[in-house]
């Protein structure tokens, strides 16, 4: 009988070291990885449907569709216009213009008892056009996303490298945020966010040396989520910025 | 069912080389090997000789915003009994009423929400209705 509660103890302390592990595990990742991206937390939709986003600022505009084969895959297409730094001087800006196939995979979910955490790759391919890449170049772009969230905590970042020819650019973000009260299901929930992002891009030029540029800038931000949509308002570097998702 | 197996493989080669006259005896299983083999493993949502719940509350883990919850509330809204649905991210519950005359199979609305990616922590029948239970849980918070 004591050999059979001491085995049983023995089973209950491995089981509560294995899950501090998975939880120290799904706090840290978001942490680790703490960086760029699509804004948006969820890059899919569940199995069956299709997502739309969008993201505009000054500038920059993307929009982008997939369509969940699976719980844990997306296939989909992605436009987006935005501006480099241009290699003839401070404050030069050259335009860019992507249209790309995208892949979007959840790597792993941990489902944890207040809380959820995922670790999600998001892949493009397709071709850029613009100044200074000497005609239409082919992208490609892996991307690793993580999130952790509670009802009213959210902790996400990702690091996102895209490369054309031999253009060149890395962003990562990190974002921290909380929501100021608990909602009914069917009701919009509002959320506080603050997002630090980075951006490092290579510039070819011409007979030169590639232009190295790099900006790190601070967005705070308002999200309203519903279960089919959210939006997100916020500002950074003077000028405003609008992301929203849709599950039609 | 042992036997049925034992001599499904067998009966398959035989099948394969034109024998298929040499079995007639056992015609009847010749007939739909394929019927055989999906013996009812599966727990039927409606008409078991033991009916199931006509209400059960799944406590799930991971379910935290209600973009998540939105995927569980589609594939459990288009199973053919589900009449109501209450979902509570704080309590972590998903409620399910099922259509007057009709019950529901615990075991097909877990393996909906572990499909959806979620974890299924517990499933429970529900003595109350899903009305109910969302108006306890309302007046709680």
């Amino acid at each position: 009988m004591h050999m059979c509660s001491a085995l049983f103890v023995r089973a209950g302390a491995a089981w509560r070291r294995r899950l501090a592990r998975q939880q120290a595990l799904a706090w840290a990742l978001p942490l680790l990885l703490g960086a760029a991206a699509p804004a948006w937390s969820l890059p899919m939709a569940s199995q069956g449907h299709w997502m739309v986003m969008g993201d505009a600022e000054s500038g920059a505009r993307e929009l982008s569709a997939n369509y969940a084969l699976t719980s844990h895959d997306a296939f989909g297409i992605s436009t987006a216009r935005f501006q480099s730094p241009a290699h003839g001087g401070a404050g030069m800006r050259s335009s860019r213009e992507l249209a790309a196939l995208t892949y979007a995979r959840l790597l792993h979910r941990w489902n944890l008892p207040h809380a959820q955490a995922n670790l999600w790759f998001v892949g493009q391919a397709g071709r850029l056009e613009g100044e200074g890449l000497g005609g239409p170049r082919t992208v490609l772009s892996p991307t690793l996303l993580a999130d952790w969230e509670t009802t009213r905590l959210y902790v996400g970042g990702g690091l996102e490298a895209m490369r054309a020819g031999s253009w060149r650019r890395q962003s990562g973000h990190a974002r921290v945020g909380f929501s100021f009260y608990e909602v009914e299901y069917e009701e919009t929930q509002p959320w506080l966010l603050l997002e630090v992002r980075r951006d490092r891009e290579r510039i070819p030029r011409p007979g030169a040396a590639p232009h190295e540029a790099a900006k790190t800038e601070v967005m705070p931000m308002v999200r309203f989520i519903n279960r089919r949509w959210f939006l997100e308002l916020g500002a950074r570097s003077g000028t405003g910025h609008v992301s929203f998702m849709w599950v039609p | 069912m042992k036997t049925q197996k034992l001599f499904h493989t067998p009966v398959v080669l035989l099948r394969s080389l034109g024998l298929t006259a040499l079995l007639a005896g056992a015609g009847w299983w010749l007939a739909a090997p394929a019927a055989h083999a999906q013996t009812p493993t599966q727990p039927s949502t409606t008409q078991t000789a033991q009916p199931g719940p006509s209400a059960v509350k799944l406590t799930v883990n991971g379910m935290v915003c209600a973009f998540c919850a939105q995927g569980i509330e589609t594939r459990v809204k288009k199973m053919p009994e589900t009449a109501d649905l209450y979902i509570n991210l704080k309590q972590k519950v998903v409620a399910v009423q099922a259509k007057p005359g009709q019950n529901l199979s615990l075991d097909k609305l877990k393996a909906e929400v572990v499909e959806a990616g979620y974890e299924v922590l517990r499933a429970e029948p529900m003595t109350q209705t899903v009305a109910q239970l969302r108006e306890q849980m309302r007046g709680r918070q």
